[in-house]
């Protein structure tokens, strides 16, 4: 016999990840489905002897999905095999958490309320009277206080007893008797096309009025005609399309059952929490008190990074000298396993001791409900450039490392805004480049060309950021809860954490670790010469560099920070300073290595999430870019010295 | 007409029922949403995080650009940010 399925959904803050945490096992935890969509996170959890596989799916605010996070929820509910649904929802925002309940029972499959941050209603002097909510809607209620473990054997109990003993079916919600005549007569027309359907037959009538998207194709269209005339007449009688007749009904539904179980009492004084929030939306002390956090924000993760990676080094070193007799014996093997170590050591002593302490506070950070108010103070000048307030965190990262950065973006919700930020993350100068930038402006020309080059590459950013906004579809604006402020929780930021390296370590190693191998074979062949051949039209002709230099691109194409050291290499000197170029070549060749392409792991790493048209588009985009911007460097420099 | 007075216009709106955008609305005072004449997404949105037509909201900032943060007073909610942009397009009217 398989393992019944309970899946957890609920709005966002919600406590919902809170409630799965508490009832799952972190060490049977996995995570189910990864990819663009951010994790899900699945477990297997024991309820009297009997085990049952919990699923934490990702949060929405209802079944009319807006972003893909919400669209893989309501894939699940709809597609996949699903017991029990667990719906959690925040007490002190019970009216609006009903509307979910109300469709997740309308969809047909068991549910359980859950009403978390029982406390929280209790302290803004809200109570719910639990049993009349229970009669309203035929579901088991449980309040609960997840954070603190309060509730969760009642959970688990009344989990178990809906599962696997009879129980009552849940109230039938019936609309104003026009919309319900309308929902009858498409439950009769689809009587015969539900066959084996997730779903019920009250939930796809409703949706073919209101969202007829969600139902799959071959049933729209047998009841297209219906469902049009229904439409039509609707929209005579109420002045309003469709979908805003059908969820004004919910939310009215909504507003009566939470009217008959609430009680207010007097209005409380204002808390702690809210009084701080004034400052940090304030116009003038919120942006003040964000720069602030952000130069801790990396200040910490650099500190912790750097002690991080002096750990890791010497540990490095020694698998090094192991690796060393190896070319004595055979070059070639020498030359594989460098590579492979190159690549592995990259991960670990370079990009995982920054990406620890960056994911593990980016989780605080996120918990902390302060990410929303950074957006909201972030939005009138990221709108600017077509962006929305959230980008501005990936960004921020983006001057790190952009891996990390592209990571971030799952932060924001929205596809648009994710893809824009992702393209436009590349651009933004890393520490490699800005180390690349440093050195050869030193070298060559004054300090004043590095501020210059900065100035330009932000400009091409904001630039890229407009046009890009302006091809793709209009976003709908920003529209942003922003939650109470809360203290996060360690463990569950810990837990977060773990998760995501996995996930980021098992993919990145193996790229990296065969790249840097192809990279080690190109030295052992020589091939140099080959590459120097092809790109000869590029770097000489175009850009007017030696094309000794095609090879040292390609290099940076897997680490930018490789640059300086094989640039001396290709043209043969010890030192940056002699290397033989003009002040001319130096800038035209420092602005197109910044530019020019993401590195190999920003490069994998966008594709992961965004998949290969994105990653390609990119890849062109920068290079186009950066050849154009090297190309006005060239002879703008030349125009201006004559 | 309400639009040219512009030091009295406070005191003017807390006294009569007027028609105005919600990026132009007074703070703190109680104002029902009219009209949400938004495109169709913007619309859905809307309504999953709790902002419906008649609803009763207080507008929190002040400020003549960035986002505008809304508290919903119908519907128990936290705080909402609302795009510039957006705000524009919706149609409060103050509640006496």
């Amino acid at each position: 016999m398989s393992d019944k399925t309970i899946v957890i959904v609920g709005q966002p803050n919600s406590g919902k990840s809170t409630v799965f945490n508490v009832l799952s096992d972190i060490k049977k935890s996995k995570i189910a489905i990864s990819g663009s969509a951010g994790i899900i996170n699945s477990s297997v959890i024991n309820i009297n002897a009997n085990s049952y596989n919990l699923i934490n799916l990702p949060s929405t605010y209802s079944l009319n999905p807006n972003d893909k996070s919400e669209q893989i929820t309501v894939d699940y509910l709809m597609n996949s095999p699903v017991d029990l649904v667990v719906n959690v929802i925040n007490s002190s925002l019970l009216t609006r958490g009903l509307e979910l309940t109300i469709e997740l029972i309308e969809l047909g499959l068991p549910v359980i309320v859950v009403l978390n941050m029982f406390d929280e209603a209790e302290s803004k002097g809200i109570s719910i009277d639990l049993k009349k909510l229970e009669e309203k809607l035929n579901v088991p209620i449980v309040p609960t206080r997840a954070k603190y473990g309060k509730g969760v054997k009642e959970l688990s109990d009344a989990c178990y007893k809906h599962l696997e003993y009879e129980h009552k079916p849940a109230s039938t919600f019936h609309y104003t008797h026009h919309i319900e005549k309308h929902i009858q007569d498409l439950e009769n027309a689809l009587k015969p096309l539900l066959e084996g359907k997730n779903y019920s037959r009250r939930f796809a009538s409703i949706k073919l009025i209101e969202n007829p998207t969600l139902i799959e194709k071959d049933i729209r269209n047998k009841t297209e005609e219906l469902s049009n005339k229904i439409c039509k007449d609707l929209l005579e009688e109420h002045k309003l399309d469709c979908f805003e007749t059908v969820s004004y009904e919910r939310h009215h539904y909504a507003m009566k059952i939470s009217e008959d179980v609430l009680r207010y009492r007097e209005k409380r004084k204002r808390t702690l929490d809210e009084k701080v929030d004034d400052y940090l939306l304030h116009p003038v002390f919120g942006h003040f008190f964000l720069t602030i956090f952000f130069v801790l924000y990396f200040f910490l993760i650099f500190i912790i990074g750097n002690g991080l990676a002096d750990l890791v080094e010497p540990l490095l070193e020694d698998l090094a000298i192991l690796l060393a007799p190896v070319r004595d014996y055979n070059e070639f093997l020498w030359f594989t396993l460098n590579g492979a170590y190159l690549g592995f050591s990259g991960i670990l002593g370079i990009i995982l001791p920054y990406f620890l302490p960056l994911v593990f506070l980016t989780a605080l950070f996120e918990e902390t409900g302060y990410l929303a108010r950074t957006a909201f103070l972030m939005d009138g000048i990221f709108h600017k450039i077509g962006l929305h307030g959230k980008s501005v965190v990936s960004f921020v990262l983006g001057f790190g490392c952009s891996v990390p950065a592209v990571y971030s973006t799952r932060m924001i919700e929205n596809k648009r805004d994710r893809t824009i930020a992702a393209i436009l993350i590349p651009f933004v100068p890393c520490s490699a480049r800005i180390a690349v930038i440093f050195a050869l402006t030193a070298a060559f020309a004054s300090p004043i060309w590095a501020l210059i080059i900065f100035a330009f590459v932000l400009l091409i950013i904001a630039i890229n950021g407009k046009v890009l906004s302006k091809l793709l579809s209009k976003p709908i604006g920003l529209v942003l809860e922003i939650p109470k402020l809360k203290v996060p929780s360690l463990k569950y930021s810990f837990q977060k954490t773990w998760l995501r390296i996995l996930d980021f370590t098992k993919d990145a190693l193996v790229f990296l670790v065969l790249g840097s191998m192809v990279l080690g074979w190109i030295e052992y062949f020589e091939v140099s010469y080959y590459i120097n051949l092809a790109f000869e039209p590029i770097v000489s002709y175009l850009l007017g560099l030696p094309n000794e230099l095609g090879s040292t691109l390609v290099f940076g194409f897997f680490r930018k920070e490789l640059i300086l050291v094989m640039a001396n290499q290709a043209m043969g000197v010890d030192s940056l300073s002699k290397l033989p170029l003009t002040l001319n070549q130096v800038i035209t060749f420092i602005v197109f290595v910044t530019l020019y392409f993401p590195c190999f792991t920003t490069f994998v790493v966008i594709m992961k999430e965004f998949g290969k048209k994105v990653v390609l588009f990119s890849a062109i985009l920068s290079l186009i870019v950066a050849i154009l911007s090297a190309l006005l460097f060239r002879f703008g420099i030349e125009m201006l010295l004559i | 007409m309400g639009r040219k007075l512009r030091i009295p216009l406070f005191i003017y709106y807390k006294n009569k029922l007027i028609k105005m955008s919600l990026s132009e609305a007074p703070v703190e005072v109680r104002l029902t949403i009219k009209e949400i004449n938004s495109g169709q997404e913007a619309k859905r949105k809307l309504s999953s995080l709790g902002i419906h037509k008649d609803d009763v909201v207080i507008k929190h900032n002040d400020s003549k650009w960035g986002p505008v943060i809304l508290e919903n007073l119908t519907v128990q909610s936290n705080k909402l940010a609302i795009g510039r942009e957006l705000a524009k397009k919706i149609v409060v009217e103050n509640e006496r």
